[in-house]
């Protein structure tokens, strides 16, 4: 027994949502205006109408097709470690510098692939912190502070 | 004829300022590298190079971003020749005829021609760029509000419909995408839009953090276990095994000629671009040739295809620059940058910023050439930087990302609109939505509302008018015609999937 919820009828849901969200927003916040003098409101409850049009097309032509496309498998240690490494990144970076942040990234971003000795992950993220240290502040001369306010 | 002859000199003058010329340079320097790795294609590159151009003149930024964009496609065929990986998705046909070349020690032979191919590919289409250019624009000067809606429309259908897939996903994401591009405040009310209070989102979504996510992120979160490291045919190339023999050449003229006109033609319509014009090419030359030699080593097989997607590159500028409508993602970014940089895209341009434009002409010569002398002496560096495990390479390109936006915005606002642009861009494809078609809505979005909202301000609330004249109309039914053919299309095939399934169960 297949599911009708595959990744076609997912994606229809998700534009069909956006849409009908964007419409309503648009519709009920911002003026729509007259015809002659568009306001506001107009083109964003038009697009996000015709958005649920498209989501809708998309729909049916999921629930038509006969056979399941095969889609890629979901990448969830990579989305998972990259993502993470980013928001430790943003949260420390402007107290840190980037001279501390950015190895913090490149160590937790290496664990998106499972093949690495740790020594391996502390080499690359020294040397990426070395080769980032000197294009952006050496050579680049960006004013952001590498070390805390320090530097 | 007078008047060509000054714009030349002009565009040439400034091509040729150490300036521009250093940026032409480290363009097509960068791009053959970032070409050359698989994993990484012209929208990585592109997006990771972005926040240069922040701090240089639009003349050098689009000088660079050109030849990024042009040394992708040049890098691309050396790892489809020596791995039979494409670096880049237009170099895909490279792979069919190239890789059997190396695996016959015949490397050398096969990244010489496909360089040679490559340039004279690219001649062509700056020739024809060169010619049409002005022409298209001073048409365009009378084009009003409806006639660049009703533009835009058919760049945006077309985008979403011909390079294959479902014109609902396609037109779904294109929307998604002009939804994204008008948050942030009206230009004509100041009205803040889709802001839910959050100051990151005053000034609208950029360009640059939309690309690093959805292109940048989502990239690489897909590549980390799907790219390996491949190993690399034996031998070494030397100068001599790179040189083909006279048959070799002979046999590529002609492919090369009609490649290039395959090339020129597919670049310059919205929503094809250099894969296509490359399998056209391939297409042609096998039904031309003795098909029995293709996919065994048959130097036109590559030669044809390679001259193809450079001219394609070269001539895809055409629609961006005379009528600010770009074909692809990759001239929505050039137009981004325009725009960016203050620059209204347009027929204007070209009589406004001449030197701007020119210039940039006549820096794809100065690009290309640089490319046809790096290219061949630095194959060896080439070979050894694809011996690199992606596994070393990924945590660099993230760090590129995350540096070049944090150096672009001094914050890390604009990183955390990253994360999410990046998130929600696995999501898309992990669901099979096209991310393409979003980002050159995301573009075209706030030029779009802003003609519509002028079209119906001046024709006093009809919406008759959107219909009015030759050029709208046109435009217009051009649009309707692909979507009908997309879903006839689409529904034929789902009839004799259903047809073969019967047989099969029959059996």
């Amino acid at each position: 027994m297949k599911s009708w919820m595959t990744r076609d009828a997912a994606g229809a849901v998700l534009v069909m949502g956006v849409g009908l969200f964007a419409c309503l927003h648009a519709y009920s916040n911002y003026s729509i205006g007259a015809m002659s003098s568009p306001g506001p409101g107009l083109f964003p409850v038009l697009i996000g109408a015709l958005m649920v049009v498209s989501g809708a097309l998309v729909g049916v032509q999921a629930l038509l097709a006969t056979a399941r496309e095969k889609g890629v498998p979901f990448e969830a240690r990579p989305l998972g470690f990259i993502l993470l490494a980013i928001a430790i990144f943003a949260l420390l970076v402007e107290t840190t510098g980037y001279g501390i942040a950015v190895p913090i990234l490149v160590f937790v971003a290496s664990f998106a692939d499972r093949g690495m000795s740790l020594k391996l992950r502390a080499i690359l993220a020294l040397s990426l912190t070395v080769i980032c240290i000197t294009m952006f502040k050496l050579i680049l001369q960006v004013s952001l502070p590498v070390f805390f306010r320090v530097w | 004829m007078g008047g060509m002859i000054d714009n030349l000199t002009l565009g040439l003058q400034t091509a040729l300022m150490p300036e521009n010329l250093f940026f032409c340079f480290l363009g097509v320097f960068l791009g053959t590298i970032l070409g050359v790795i698989p994993g990484i294609g012209v929208l990585v590159s592109i997006s990771l190079l972005f926040p240069i151009t922040f701090h240089i003149g639009p003349t050098p930024a689009l000088v660079m971003l050109a030849g990024i964009y042009y040394g992708t496609t040049y890098g691309g065929s050396t790892s489809a020749i020596l791995l039979n990986v494409p670096g880049t998705p237009s170099s895909a046909v490279s792979c069919l005829d190239g890789h059997p070349m190396a695996q016959q020690g015949r490397a050398g032979t096969a990244l010489l021609m496909t360089t040679v191919a490559s340039f004279f590919g690219g001649s062509v289409g700056i020739l024809l760029l060169t010619g049409f250019s002005p022409m298209i624009a001073a048409s365009a000067l009378e084009f009003g509000s409806v006639e660049y809606f009703a533009l835009m429309v058919l760049g945006l259908i077309a985008a979403s419909t011909i390079a294959g897939g479902s014109a609902a996903k396609g037109v779904s994401m294109v929307l998604f995408g002009i939804l994204l591009g008008i948050v942030g405040s009206d230009v004509y009310t100041g009205q803040l839009r889709f802001t839910f209070g959050q100051q990151a989102l005053f000034d609208g979504i950029s360009v640059i953090a939309l690309a690093m996510g959805i292109f940048g992120i989502a990239e690489v979160v897909s590549s980390v276990n799907s790219v390996k490291t491949a190993s690399i045919p034996p031998g070494r190339i030397t100068f001599r095994s790179m040189l083909p023999s006279v048959s070799e050449f002979r046999a590529s003229v002609m492919p090369m000629i009609r490649g290039s006109g395959i090339g020129s033609f597919f670049g310059a319509l919205p929503g094809t671009g250099g894969l296509i014009a490359a399998y056209m090419s391939y297409a042609v030359e096998k039904r031309i040739g003795d098909e029995s030699r293709f996919g065994k080593g048959a130097i036109e097989g590559l030669t044809g295809p390679e001259s193809a997607n450079n001219a394609a590159d070269q001539t895809a500028f055409i629609p961006t620059l005379t009528l600010g409508i770009p074909g692809s993602p990759t001239m929505a970014i050039m137009l981004g940058v325009l725009i960016i940089h203050g620059i209204e895209p347009g027929p204007l341009v070209l009589t406004e910023q001449p030197d701007l434009f020119w210039g940039l002409v006549m820096s794809f010569w100065i690009g290309n050439l640089m490319l046809l002398v790096l290219n061949i002496p630095m194959v060896g560096l080439w070979v050894r930087l694809l011996r690199v495990p992606f596994q070393l390479m990924f945590p660099a390109i993230v760090m590129f990302i995350v540096m070049g936006v944090l150096t672009t915005y001094n914050g890390s606002l604009q990183i955390w609109m990253v994360l999410i642009l990046g998130a929600l861009g696995y999501l898309m494809r992990y669901l099979a939505m096209p991310a393409a078609p979003m980002i050159l809505g995301f573009v075209l979005g706030p030029l779009m509302e802003e003609h519509f909202r002028r079209a119906l301000l001046l024709s006093g609330g009809e919406f008759g008018t959107f219909i009015e004249g030759p050029i709208a109309q046109v435009c217009l039914a051009l649009s309707a015609g692909l979507l009908i053919l997309n879903f006839v299309g689409s529904w034929r095939r789902r009839a004799a999937r259903r047809q073969s399934e019967a047989g099969l169960s029959a059996d």
